[in-house]
């Protein structure tokens, strides 16, 4: 699913813009608003972040969201993600922004 | 009477829950610093046959200044980056273009990553872009 995400990085080769994520595509970037859109794995978003992203639906990577992502729901999801990838000490913590 | 073995071979990777896995990013862009496009990281109990892939660099509007255009997929183990592909685009013509493909196949193992770079270092000027990946997931 589509997700406007925000963005980090500073844009050097050591340090690309990307976002914390495991796995998605088709980023497009906005480095002012620092916001970006990815296309994610549905089975990485939990239902809860999906809900809300449905919830707020964002068409441009400019316009702020109406309410900023709960902070339960970004530990939820980087749980999850945790969780699925069972991969140690990897953790992404992923923000709908 | 029948007899038969119990050493039963191990399926093949693409019976062992596999799944396609694509990876994708297509836009017309002009300049911009290093950002990553797409990622793909390897789950615990998983590897990916990465089978194919290109990256393919348009110039569509000439730029002011020229720089390098540059793609990058590279597979990152532990610290160790390893380039799989590198496109490279230094031309003013409208419909230059630089085309390469992933040169073989390769596994990715569980923790790995595999991610697509650009970088576009002229000013002004719009150059389309292709990065895309074809792969099969399945239980290591």
């Amino acid at each position: 699913m589509i997700i406007r995400l925000a963005l980090i990085g500073s844009g050097t080769r050591s340090e690309p813009f990307t976002i914390d994520l495991p796995t998605c595509s088709g980023i497009v970037t906005n480095e002012t608003t620092g916001r970006a859109f990815a296309d994610v794995p549905v089975s990485d978003v939990p239902a809860d972040v999906a809900a809300f992203v449905n919830a707020y639906p964002t068409y441009d990577l400019v316009t702020p969201l109406p309410v900023p992502f709960p902070a339960s729901l970004a530990n939820a999801w980087a749980e999850h993600l945790a969780r699925r990838y069972d991969l140690g000490n990897a953790r992404w913590h992923p923000v709908v922004f | 009477m029948k007899i038969t073995s119990y050493a039963v071979a191990r399926p093949a990777y693409g019976d062992r829950n596999s799944s396609s896995t694509t990876n994708s990013y297509l836009a017309s862009i002009g300049p911009h610093a290093f950002t990553i496009r797409w990622t793909q990281t390897i789950a615990a109990g998983k590897k990916c046959l990465v089978e194919t892939g290109q990256s393919r660099i348009r110039r569509t509007t000439a730029a002011t200044v020229l720089g390098d255009v540059v793609t990058e997929m590279i597979a990152t183990s532990g610290s160790t980056d390893i380039y799989v592909l590198n496109g490279f685009l230094y031309n003013l013509a409208i419909g230059a273009m630089d085309r390469v493909y992933i040169p073989t196949v390769f596994t990715l193992f569980a923790g790995e990553v595999f991610r697509a770079t650009t970088v576009d270092l002229s000013t002004g000027g719009i150059n389309e872009i292709i990065l895309s990946s074809k792969g099969t997931n399945y239980d290591a």
